[in-house]
């Protein structure tokens, strides 16, 4: 079992995250035209990186998502940035 | 569809058990409410300055313990209007009859809570809320050695009190050389 | 002669005798034996039969690298099987028997099997036996492979307790090198668990028989452990590091006697310290498998720690330095001990059930035991398991650690520093990060491998009974990587994983090549590094906690009433009430809704606050209908889409005020919906405008719907008006029950007149009496989930993952407005005009009537047509009942253009059967709502 670091919580073991998606993985503008093309990309198009990796996760205690950096052969875990300021 | 009565035990009113080195029942906070918002507002409309997370102990009633960055949970706290708020910009809602609490005692109490999590005193989180074995609990300490409480969702308390009693013998027969 | 006791020395209790069974014959040992300690002190040689051939083996090592004796043993009236006798420590009254063995080991029926041994070779089964069919053999060699009996009967009390643990040292192994190590990470300061797998800590020193550091070895042990101790370090013995996970964590299991499961720690190490040792590997010559022939390590191990020497005329045969001192070791303890080298030329091993003399290069010495080896292989598996590299060191003529793994670091035999003076010195330099300075390495080795074209039968893998010849034909099969030729061959899949049989076949296979060992590789290690039970992974994950329910805060008063109660949506909820039988009880709670009223508790119903300035856009992004024309105390039905259009939930939001809404949805997805509306909550939005609550856990719910219900809700004493003018349908009120907030909804699942009273939990019981009371006037009672499944059926109401699929639209169910007229954006909106959004082919929701009155259709029956000769299936009949309320069946169903074929007859084909039915509504009952509005 991986430790991941949750942003806000810190170093959690890793069955108490869910994988969110990729980063990077902006929604079209739905009241303009989108393409099928692109709206295909959109929901099917990952990059499914071998080595370094930049993914969406969600801590589920906190339910705080946030980007994990990380080796998807290694399993090394470089870091995590939070994807919100602290409202405090 | 089956009729499963027999699979699944009758649910236990009085929820408390009492070994060599832990003591476990169930207590009944008078209110509980969940805020959201930013930590000042929170502080402006609760009077209570700081929220806790792990393993920090409350200074004593009323008290807030931090669950997420923006969310508390406080316990016997005033009376406060559920709802939006929108002059402090804080989300409230009771939750006095969503969670169930219960007070984990005595010196297997760690022993006790580490089969249900990879939790230990020496690491710190800044929030209480994690999964202890497989449920979503939170959990914190209390004002004296070896005390800790935890709340589930009421509607997994009795999953948790069946746990509870499986975890609490295999930690009271335990001895670490 | 074979195996006796000496007469002093080992760790043996020689105070506690023991007795136990063996193949029918009865035995004695001692406590501390293991059952091949005790079994070789009583002069037992054969301890099994190999896997393929029905070969007689006896033990080769004394600790976890023997692949031979395997027992299932029975004590108290559990059986346990396949235990390895090597591991498995003496308990009073066991009953052993050797598996793959009948009647005995010594004397098994299908030792004649060997005889055929041509036929048997590696990956026979995909050559003989094949005509004319294959299907005629399977069964015979099946019931012939596995070893060992399972008894059925669960053993009482076998649970696994888990628990988490953390250290700043792990030191997985107590022998020299890891005793001293852990006493100095202890000394330095650091929290230090050592583990150990014997129950005495010691490892090779037994072997050795030498004082260390001017102690005898067991006062040198118990002064390591004091000083640990004394340090605050904590020792486990007959622990097992079994496997290295992730992030340093380890796993450990805590053997915790014969008749328990052992303990799981999963050990988060902040280092790692692998001191595991080294193993004897066999040599490889022709018949090295019979009984009577152990490694050089086995010997003096039985000798050291079991007080047993395991022959007394011994030819020892071996490729290196460290076996002079063994040869000395056994002749002090009174056996005749001949040093042969094994490199002079080809050896054969002669004699049957026993060793009768051994033949090197022509000559041959007469024994009665032949103790083996070929060099030391480190025990590096748990290095490989963190992903550490390994290195070939040409001067051991061994794989050793090479580049470390995380946070890992491998001393003495494990690390190839087989001196016990090189051993001592990486161990106390290990609690600081400092290298090693010269090493004296005494150990002298020529290698000794495997040679392809050799005479004779040579076993490579013990158990699984793979020979050289196995390897050659692999190769000329081209099987010629490591890890195709393990698959082949199986050499390595027994339960010993290769412990003794790797490092031969790696090289076997490299002579055959013409590579360098080094460049053949190895297999990959993975854990468990012993067989562990299965019980080890389970642990309390079992019965009603491996899925636990969420459960009513009326539950107590649902079974008083009689409920049946069931799994719904993950809550545990009364199915029907009363003696009745099922289909009774539906009939009758269903008549009784429609006639007077039904009461139910529907507690799980999500109630997801969503609250702040930004709330009205947000619900009306996160629904496929138009939210934001909603007024306060106003409720909507709506449907909740994925990115592909896909109907995930449909539910109730109810509007309490401009900046706040409750989600009503459905209450299996309660947790999901919670999820979804986080996630679009924190990417794309401001989080500080806008904020989710579930509050559903707070709230009881219990609805009240027929034509009474009206007038018993207004037995609440709430005050509210109930008159279908000021309080019409979809619309909510708050009020009191009782000084708790209420909120109470008209909203209807059934399709009569319907009210939701909200109240918190605490008020649930009183809640549902003063309702069973006012029922109780009109003839108006409790109704079970199976009752309502059907009203909402009559009416044409889906239920989302039933009536619905992974492929449903909303504009498949009659919902097409928002897809061609909502303004703003949505959760899908793009889906929904995409090419498969568009198909005039989709399938969509219907009714079917009956035809003929032969009972309800089955559900999961497909709607065929022909086409071009061939049936086709062009629809699924989702729901269907046997409505009491209409008196005839009704199903619902999702059929290609199916809203385009109402009053068409389709025929429905199931197992078999074919029916015929009519396309119809979906709606049976009052398509213009009167019942529901009045």
């Amino acid at each position: 079992m991986q430790l991941f670091p949750c942003p806000f919580c810190g170093l959690r073991d890793e069955r108490e995250f869910q994988f969110a998606g990729e980063v990077g993985k902006t929604r079209p503008n739905t009241s303009e035209p989108v393409s099928d093309a692109d709206w295909d990309t959109y929901l099917n198009t990952q990059r499914n990186e071998k080595g370094a990796a930049r993914e969406i996760w969600c801590h589920l205690p906190c339910q705080e998502y946030f980007v994990m950096e990380r080796d998807t052969v290694s399993m090394d875990v470089f870091g995590a940035i939070a994807l919100r300021k602290d409202p405090s | 569809m089956r009729n499963d009565n027999l699979s699944w035990d009758v649910p236990i009113e009085r929820k408390f058990l009492e070994l060599s080195g832990l003591t476990i029942r169930q207590i009944r906070p008078k209110r509980m409410t969940v805020i959201s918002g930013p930590f000042a507002s929170i502080r402006k409309s609760t009077g209570i300055d700081r929220a806790i997370g792990w393993p920090e102990a409350p200074d004593g009633e009323p008290y807030l313990l931090r669950l997420r960055r923006d969310r508390v949970l406080m316990v016997n706290g005033p009376d406060l209007a559920d709802g939006w708020n929108a002059e402090l910009g804080l989300a409230i809602s009771d939750m006095t009859c969503g969670y169930a609490v219960f007070e984990i005692k005595g010196a297997d109490a760690m022993a006790f809570l580490r089969r249900g999590a990879g939790i230990s005193l020496r690491t710190s989180s800044a929030s209480v809320n994690r999964l202890f074995h497989g449920l979503a609990a939170m959990i914190y300490s209390w004002n004296d050695q070896n005390h800790f409480r935890v709340h589930v969702a009421s509607p997994m308390q009795d999953a948790f009190w069946m746990l509870a009693r499986n975890l609490a013998n295999a930690a009271d027969e335990h001895v670490t050389t | 002669m074979t195996g006796s006791r000496v007469g002093s020395g080992g760790l043996i209790d020689r105070t506690k005798p023991l007795s136990f069974c063996f193949d029918g014959g009865a035995y004695s040992g001692f406590s501390g034996d293991t059952l091949a300690s005790a079994l070789l002190a009583n002069g037992v040689r054969v301890m099994g039969r190999s896997f393929k051939y029905h070969r007689p083996r006896g033990v080769w090592g004394a600790w976890f690298d023997d692949p031979n004796a395997i027992f299932n043993i029975r004590l108290a009236g559990d059986e346990f099987p396949n235990c390895q006798a090597t591991t498995t420590h003496l308990v009073d009254g066991m009953k052993a028997r050797a598996v793959n063995a009948w009647p005995t080991a010594r004397a098994d029926l299908k030792g004649g099997l060997d005889y055929f041994h041509r036929w048997l070779g590696a990956g026979f089964y995909y050559k003989t036996f094949m005509w004319p069919d294959w299907r005629l053999f399977e069964p015979a060699i099946r019931r012939m492979a596995g070893l060992g009996h399972l008894d059925r009967n669960t053993v009482a009390g076998y649970v696994s307790d888990q628990l988490h643990d953390t250290c700043d040292v792990l030191v997985i192994g107590g022998g020299a090198a890891g005793l001293t190590a852990a006493r100095a990470c202890a000394e330095a300061g650091q929290e230090v668990v050592l583990i150990d797998d014997h129950p005495e800590l010691g490892g090779g020193l037994y072997r050795r028989g030498l004082a260390i550091e001017g102690e005898a070895p067991e006062e040198w042990v118990a002064s390591q452990q004091k000083a640990i101790r004394q340090a605050g370090g904590r020792v486990l013995t007959s622990t097992t590091g079994f496997g290295v996970f992730d992030h340093n964590l380890v796993g450990l299991a805590e053997h915790r006697g014969f008749s328990s499961a052992p303990r799981l720690h999963r050990m988060r190490a902040g280092r790692i310290v692998m001191a595991t040792g080294a193993l004897d590997r066999p040599i490889t010559f022709a018949n090295n498998d019979r009984p009577g022939i152990m490694s050089v390590e086995a010997a003096t191990e039985y000798l050291g720690r079991y007080g047993v020497l395991v022959g007394r005329n011994i030819a020892l045969v071996s490729n290196n330095s460290f076996s002079k001192p063994a040869a000395e070791r056994l002749r002090a303890a009174g056996a005749e001990v001949t040093e042969c080298d094994a490199t002079r030329g080809p050896i054969r091993a002669l004699g049957g059930k026993r060793p009768s003399c051994v033949e090197i290069g022509g000559q041959r010495y007469a024994c009665d035991t032949i103790l083996a080896s070929g060099g030391l292989t480190p025990v590096v598996h748990l290095w490989r398991h963190a992903g550490g590299k390994l290195d070939w060191r040409d001067d051991l003529a061994a794989f050793v650690p090479g580049n470390p793994g995380k946070s890992m670091i491998a001393i003495g035999a494990a690390n190839g520093s087989f001196d016990l003076e090189d051993a001592l010195a990486e161990a106390r330099n290990s609690a600081r990060s400092g290298s090693v300075s010269e090493r004296r390495g005494n150990y002298r080795i020529t290698p000794l491998w495997p040679k392809p074209g050799s005479k004779g039968r040579q076993w490579i893998d013990f158990q699984h009974d793979v020979t050289l010849k196995d390897i050659e034909q692999a190769a000329r099969e081209n099987f010629v990587s490591v890890e195709h030729l393990k698959r082949y061959t199986t050499l390595g899949m027994a339960s010993d994983q290769g412990k003794t049989s790797n490092m031969a076949g790696l090289a076997a296979m490299a002579a055959i090549q013409g590579k360098s060992i080094p460049e053949t590789g190895t297999t990959t290690f993975r854990p468990p590094f012993v067989p562990v039970p299965l019980e080890l992974y389970r642990g309390h994950n079992r019965g009603q906690m491996r899925n636990p329910l969420k459960r009513l805060p009326l539950e107590a008063v649902h079974r008083a009433a009689g409920a049946a109660m069931g799994e719904y949506g993950g809550w545990l909820r009364p199915g029907w009430y009363g003696d009745k039988s099922e289909e009774e009880a539906i009939r009758a709670e269903s008549k009784m809704a429609r006639d007077a009223a039904g009461i139910f508790d529907s507690s799980p119903l999500g109630k997801i606050e969503v609250m702040g300035p930004d709330a009205e856009a947000f619900v009306n992004f996160i629904y496929y209908n138009t939210i934001k024309t909603l007024k306060p105390g106003s409720i909507r039905y709506g449907f909740m889409l994925t990115e592909r259009g896909i109907v995930y939930d449909d539910g109730v939001v109810s509007r309490l005020g401009p900046d706040r809404f409750v989600i009503s949805c459905s209450s299996s997805h309660v947790d999901g919906v919670n999820a979804l509306l986080e996630a679009w909550r924190q990417d794309g939005n401001d989080p500080d405008r806008l904020f989710v609550h579930d509050t559903t856990a707070n709230w009881a719910t219990i609805t009240v719907s027929g034509p009474k219900a009206r007038e018993m809700v207004g037995e609440l004493g709430t005050g509210l008006d109930f008159s279908p003018e000021s309080f019409p349908h979809m619309t909510f009120r708050e009020a009191a029950f009782q000084g708790a907030p209420a909120r109470i909804a008209r909203v209807s699942f059934t399709g009569d007149a319907s009210y939701e009273v909200a109240v918190p939990a605490a008020k649930a019981e009183t809640l549902w009496e003063t309702l069973i009371a006012a029922g109780g006037k009109r003839g108006a009672g409790p109704i079970g989930l199976e009752a309502l499944s059907v009203l909402r059926a009559e009416k044409g109401y889906l239920i989302v993952g039933k009536d619905t699929d992974g492929e449903t639209m909303p504009h498949d169910l009659g919902f097409g407005i928002p897809r061609l007229k909502k303004q703003t954006e949505f959760v899908g909106d793009r889906s929904l005009h995409g090419e498969v959004a568009k198909l005039e082919t989709r399938r969509q929701f219907v009714g079917l009537a009956v035809t003929k009155p032969s009972g309800p259709l089955p559900v999961g029956a497909h709607v065929v047509d022909i086409r071009e000769g061939r049936t086709v299936s062009i629809g699924i009949v989702t729901s269907s009942y046997d409505s009491a309320c209409l008196g005839e069946p009704i199903a619902l169903a999702l059929i290609e253009r199916g809203q385009a074929r109402v009053g068409e007859y389709v025929k429905i084909l199931h197992l078999g059967e074919t029916r015929v039915a009519q396309v119809a509504s979906p709606c049976f009952l009052d398509p213009a709502g009167e019942r529901l509005n009045a």
